[in-house]
């Protein structure tokens, strides 16, 4: 296992600074953002893809401090109804997926998107409950006009460039749990189709990890893993549900936030998270995520670090004593 | 307090007929149905209003068995985005309220209803989380174009009328949980705006029933007796937002439980023991909805078991009020 960092908290600083804090930090990998809701300081791929000289100068940099980009993150919503909006996203994402060809990345972190309630619709509408029946309708269409249709198009991308998709699982996309994430994945009975597991966000919605984990894990299912936490609020929890609307600014008031990992579950959640993971063979990057609104971009890294390096496996297993 | 019924569990049978067997099974109220999703098997106020002796009819039925009307269930989309649904739905709860003035019937037991998610939106979209920001801008429009504005007309309405409003706190709807049924009552600014309080929608959010009912504390009017069974192992991989079809039973995160099935007695009692500790002292209204029960089975079992569990008695004086 090796650590890595998800580049959206260096969002303000150029693509070698980054590199070069990401490098103090003592990690070797990094995933940077190319796109849809990302930020595209650190990486333009339609400019990169363009213009060779400028391709070789963003792999050289990350070379040069000795770090790996192992994926891209171009989390975004190609099911927009807004046709335009949709097609920046599509756009970022295809971009994206030729980009990691180039470079030698593996996965592509997204959404899977969400469209609107029917054909006409100008708004995404996330249907995450059964009744009325005007929800049930809408998931169907969503389902067999719009998700399964273009994910299978992205699908044969993907195969051609030799990259796989890590669906997110987040509030919001139509992909927002592990049963919906192997719905997409049965439908178009793809191995390409697999979990970016940011286990942030199944602890909102009350999943355990650990069983999110072997359940993926029976599929092959796991491409890359977000190192980030959440925190719950018992007591807005008990109030108000774990469905908050609540801005993300509200920190006192929200039924949950994001927080750096160890923020939000101690070390025997992760030891039993990372544990698990290698034993369903996951054995890939862990990367940080940092959108904890309380710790700085840079003390963060260096305390997940810290942190996940007392914990993440290091070695090879080496020699099965039990075989 | 007292045990009733949403008649919905007899939409089988007359009106005479549901009165006569709510009393059979020792029922001391009932909530008829009066529009909206539900069905037309007791009364729809916007067609009974048309004829005074029907709506007197109606009551004086209740009153032969001994059934106090709790309220009027009519829960819709009054804010559907197709102007045609909305106005149908509108004026349904608009019937039901005159005809509960008329004939004393206190609250009226509704959802707030869902908009589009802007101006020439064709589709109800449920808005839980703040990002991306498109969603903010969707649910500061639905709250401050149409949901506010709206129901303060509705509760200048209901209060010539003299009856409330019972919410349905419930998902798919704009006010689904404390935060969002204080959000509308603080800005409409009147008690009108007030909570049908029902646990079977709030436990598979995840919420603290006690501290709910001591948050809302007398804006509570009106009880439906509804149990929710929370299937842990399937929560813990797919969380607690389930889209999937109530028939999928064995795969779904929660289902609906006869009372007694999601949650045990010591529940159920703490919960009474809570509504009368905040004041409510009303109707209890079961709606009969089981999963893998019988319906007539689901509805003996319920009664059976809030007979043990409820209070009927007023409080009246404790020995110990006049110690120093």
């Amino acid at each position: 296992m090796k650590l890595g960092l998800f580049t959206n908290c260096f969002s303000n600083k150029c693509w070698e600074e980054t590199c070069r804090l990401v490098s103090n930090a003592g990690i070797t990998g990094i995933e940077p953002g190319a796109g849809g809701f990302p930020s595209t300081s650190h990486c333009k791929p339609d400019i990169l893809l363009k213009d060779p000289n400028k391709l070789q100068e963003f792999k050289m940099i990350a070379k040069k401090y000795g770090l790996n980009i192992y994926g891209f993150d171009v989390q975004g919503n190609p099911l927009h109804p807004d046709k335009k909006y949709a097609e920046k996203h599509r756009a970022d994402l295809v971009n994206a997926i030729e980009l990691a060809s180039k470079v030698g990345a593996k996965v592509i972190n997204c959404f899977a998107g969400c469209p609107g309630a029917a054909e006409d619709d100008l708004y995404p509408n996330w249907v995450c409950c059964y009744y009325p029946d005007y929800f049930s309708k809408a998931a169907k269409w969503q389902w067999e006009s719009k998700i399964i249709p273009f994910w299978k198009e992205m699908v044969k991308l993907a195969r051609k460039y030799k990259v796989r998709f890590g669906f997110e699982m987040h509030v919001g996309d139509s992909v927002y749990n592990v049963s919906t994430l192997l719905k997409l994945r049965e439908a178009l009975d793809a191995e390409e189709i697999g979990a970016c597991l940011d286990f942030g966000q199944l602890f909102v919605f009350g999943m355990d990890p650990i069983a999110c984990i072997k359940e993926l894990g029976k599929n092959n299912a796991i491409f890359n893993v977000h190192a980030q936490d959440t925190k719950i609020n018992k007591s807005a929890v008990a109030l108000k549900g774990v469905n908050d609307y609540e801005k993300y600014g509200n920190l006192n008031d929200r039924s949950w936030v994001f927080k750096l990992v160890g923020y939000g579950h101690g070390a025997e959640t992760w030891t039993d998270i990372i544990d698990t993971l290698r034993m369903v063979g996951y054995d890939g990057y862990i990367t940080i995520e940092n959108l904890d609104a309380l710790i700085s971009a840079e003390e963060g890294l260096h305390k997940a670090v810290e942190f996940l390096n007392k914990i993440i496996f290091h070695e090879e297993v080496g020699i099965k004593r039990l075989e | 307090m007292k045990l009733g019924i949403m008649a919905d569990a007899f939409r089988d049978r007359s009106w005479e007929e549901a009165c006569k067997t709510a009393k059979e099974f020792g029922l001391q109220a009932i909530e008829p149905v009066t529009g909206g999703h539900g069905g037309d098997a007791h009364c729809r106020a916007v067609k009974m209003l048309k004829d005074a002796d029907e709506v007197k009819k109606f009551k004086k039925t209740a009153d032969k068995y001994g059934l106090e009307i709790s309220g009027f269930s009519c829960h819709s989309n009054p804010l559907h985005p197709d102007k045609k649904i909305a106005d149908k739905y509108t004026a349904d709860i608009e019937a039901s309220m005159i005809m509960a003035s008329k004939i004393g019937v206190p609250v009226i037991i509704l959802f707030a209803g869902l908009p589009g998610a802007g101006e020439g939106a064709l589709y109800p979209n449920w808005i839980t989380h703040p990002w991306p920001s498109e969603l903010s801008k969707a649910y500061e429009w639905q709250w401050n174009n149409v949901i506010i504005p709206f129901w303060i007309k509705m509760a200048e309405k209901a209060k010539k009328l003299k009856v409330k409003f019972g919410f349905e706190m419930e998902p798919g709807d704009s006010v689904y949980n404390t935060y969002t049924f204080f959000q509308l009552r603080d800005a409409v600014g009147m008690e009108e705006i007030s909570c049908n309080l029902d646990p079977g929608h709030l436990f598979y959010q995840g919420m603290n029933i006690e501290v709910v009912i001591r948050k809302l504390g007398k804006a509570i009017v009106h009880t439906h007796i509804k149990d929710a069974k929370v299937e842990e192992s399937i929560v813990a991989e797919t969380g607690l937002l389930d889209a999937r079809h109530f028939r999928e039973v064995s795969k779904r995160a929660w289902n609906y439980a006869t009372v007694g099935y999601g949650h045990d007695h010591l529940f159920w009692k703490k919960f009474v023991s809570t509504l009368r500790l905040v004041g409510y002292d009303g109707v209890l209204s079961l709606e009969n909805e089981n999963t893998n029960v019988s319906p007539h089975e689901g509805l003996v079992k319920s009664v059976e078991f809030m007979k043990k569990v409820a209070f009927f008695e007023e409080i009246g004086k404790q020995w110990w009020e006049d110690f120093e």
